[in-house]
């Protein structure tokens, strides 16, 4: 079982994480920021694996390219500079084109590493993230091979996402279950979940949202067609200690009525 | 003058920061802002601008000429085409357009479609030009939209503050490579120190000056040797809540002096 929390930047995603890893004593947690990992700074456990991970990336031998220039013209990235051929590492995606029409061969996907895999483990809870080198490509596979790498525990599974793209897109199509966190009232979060997410139960959570009672309710009614169910309103809270104090009884809720 | 804008946190004030920086600015002279944050542009609330939809071309499969020969997803490394209960399916939001699939597809099975990716535009709003972009809830990949905005309007030769996706990873640094100063928009959290080295590595990597922008209720002094250590400016702005569409300098002039600091960075202003 799947369960993804996803919402917008500042939502309170990472607050309600950090309950629920009080909460539950048997299960893997999945930290979809793989640029700067921060549920690692509140889980117990120990690091009882770590794997190095790699995407493919073309890889010249300059002693059998005669600079055709095939690459650069083949490269639908635009990525391979037409004067000196040089691969530019950003706009790379690693797709492969250039290395199908390379014709003296020099051109080869090699795997390369761009970051690591952890596994933490705290008796029968567990951490799986990720770190990616700085500016590397393949965060978004990255979140998705974290993903397997949970699975393959074969238990509950809850999972942050990180923001409202391609990454989060790639996890949330996976989950079973969808916890919806908001801080706003832009229906077009709502319209995202529904382009992506593959599961059926959802649930909605706001908080901290500004915005008159009406709007807050057009907002929760049009939530609720579609499918969700209205778990809670969180007020913002400025003081650090009473916030984790709601957002305890927050994962509390979620603990009943989700899982 | 080209400043880049990067967060790993939302929610904490960059889009505000990002505002206010580019009216400081635009009272010395023209000043072009670009929205990159795809997935979440908040900026497009606070600017005019006029949108029109772009689409981009992305894989489909022919099941009539398709005989399964598993070479498509065996060549896709987006898994944006995949073989499931025996059928190939796809997930043309994961798609690059890249064509792998339809050069090693035995059959020719695999032909090209358009797909709504989102909508670009531009405005202007006094001194500054106002570039954007917003991605549609059906597709996932940024990389094309963010390219189509940068196509259609380039940043070259201009004084721009270019907004960057959430995140450090090179989507994030791809659309805002244009740059001559990396900022990071920070708070203080728990991982501000991991937050602070990486954005340290990639400034490191690109040779160019960084500042790390606090906002909050004071400047954490234990982050100071961290942003020295890195050949980091560090740069205080008090969070102000409820500001509306005011910019930060109507309700604190102090904050003058931070934009005055940013814009001093690479030389320019």
């Amino acid at each position: 079982m799947e369960i993804a929390v996803f919402g917008n930047p500042g939502s309170g995603k990472t607050e309600l994480i950090k309950g629920l890893m009080k909460k539950i004593d048997k299960g893997t947690f999945v930290d979809g920021n793989v640029e700067v990992p921060i549920l690692r700074e509140f889980f117990k456990g120990n690091i009882k694996k770590k794997e190095p991970f790699q995407v493919p990336a073309p890889m010249r031998n300059y002693m059998v390219c005669v600079s055709c220039g095939l690459c650069a013209k083949n490269c639908p990235l635009g990525a391979i500079s037409e004067a000196d051929l040089w691969i530019d590492p950003l706009e790379c995606e690693g797709c492969g084109v250039c290395a199908e029409h390379c014709p003296q061969k020099a051109l080869n996907m090699m795997n390369m590493q761009v970051g690591n895999i952890f596994h933490m483990e705290d008796s029968q809870k567990r951490l799986v993230f990720g770190k990616l080198m700085p500016g590397a490509l393949g965060g978004p596979i990255l979140a998705e091979r974290l993903l397997d790498e949970a699975q393959n525990y074969k238990d509950l599974t809850v999972i942050e996402t990180f923001g409202l793209g391609e990454l989060s897109a790639r996890l949330i199509t996976r989950a079973q279950k969808l916890i919806l966190m908001t801080n706003g009232l832009d229906e077009s979060i709502l319209k995202r979940a529904e382009a992506f997410f593959g599961g059926k139960e959802k649930f909605l959570v706001l908080n901290g949202v500004h915005g008159d009672q009406d709007a807050k309710r057009t907002f929760v009614q049009k939530a609720v067609d579609l499918g969700y169910e209205f778990l809670s309103e969180m007020k913002y809270i400025e003081d650090p200690e009473k916030r984790q104090e709601a957002f305890k009884g927050l994962s509390d809720m979620v603990k009943e009525r989700v899982f | 003058m080209i400043i880049g804008i990067l967060a790993v946190r939302g929610n904490i004030g960059r889009s505000t920061f990002t505002r206010s920086l580019a009216s400081f600015w635009a009272k010395r002279e023209e000043v072009s802002l670009y929205e990159l944050d795809v997935s979440n542009p908040k900026l497009i609330s606070f600017y005019p601008w006029n949108e029109k939809t772009v689409k981009r071309k992305v894989s489909r499969v022919d099941h009539k000429k398709c005989d399964l020969s598993g070479r498509c997803f065996e060549a896709c490394n987006f898994g944006a085409i995949l073989k499931e209960n025996g059928r190939v399916t796809r997930k043309p939001y994961f798609c690059r357009g890249c064509g792998h699939c339809k050069e090693v597809c035995p059959k020719g099975a695999i032909y090209f479609e358009e797909m709504e990716s989102g909508q670009i535009g531009s405005g202007k709003d006094g001194n500054i030009s106002f570039f954007a972009g917003r991605l549609s809830s059906g597709d996932a990949w940024e990389g094309g939209l963010i390219k189509e905005i940068k196509e259609s309007h380039p940043i070259e030769g201009k004084n721009a503050v270019l907004k960057a996706p959430l995140g450090l990873g090179a989507m994030s640094l791809k659309a805002i490579k244009d740059a001559d100063t990396f900022l990071l928009v920070t708070s203080d959290h728990q991982g501000v120190k991991d937050e602070i080295n990486t954005f340290g590595q990639i400034v490191q990597g690109f040779d160019m000056p960084g500042a790390v922008v606090f906002i909050g209720k004071r400047f954490p002094e234990d982050i100071s040797q961290e942003i020295d250590g890195l050949n980091l400016t560090g740069l205080f702005v008090p969070f102000i809540q409820d500001l509306g569409s005011d910019t930060l300098q109507e309700k604190d002039p102090n904050v003058q002096e931070a934009f005055e600091k940013t814009l001093r960075l690479s030389g320019g202003a």
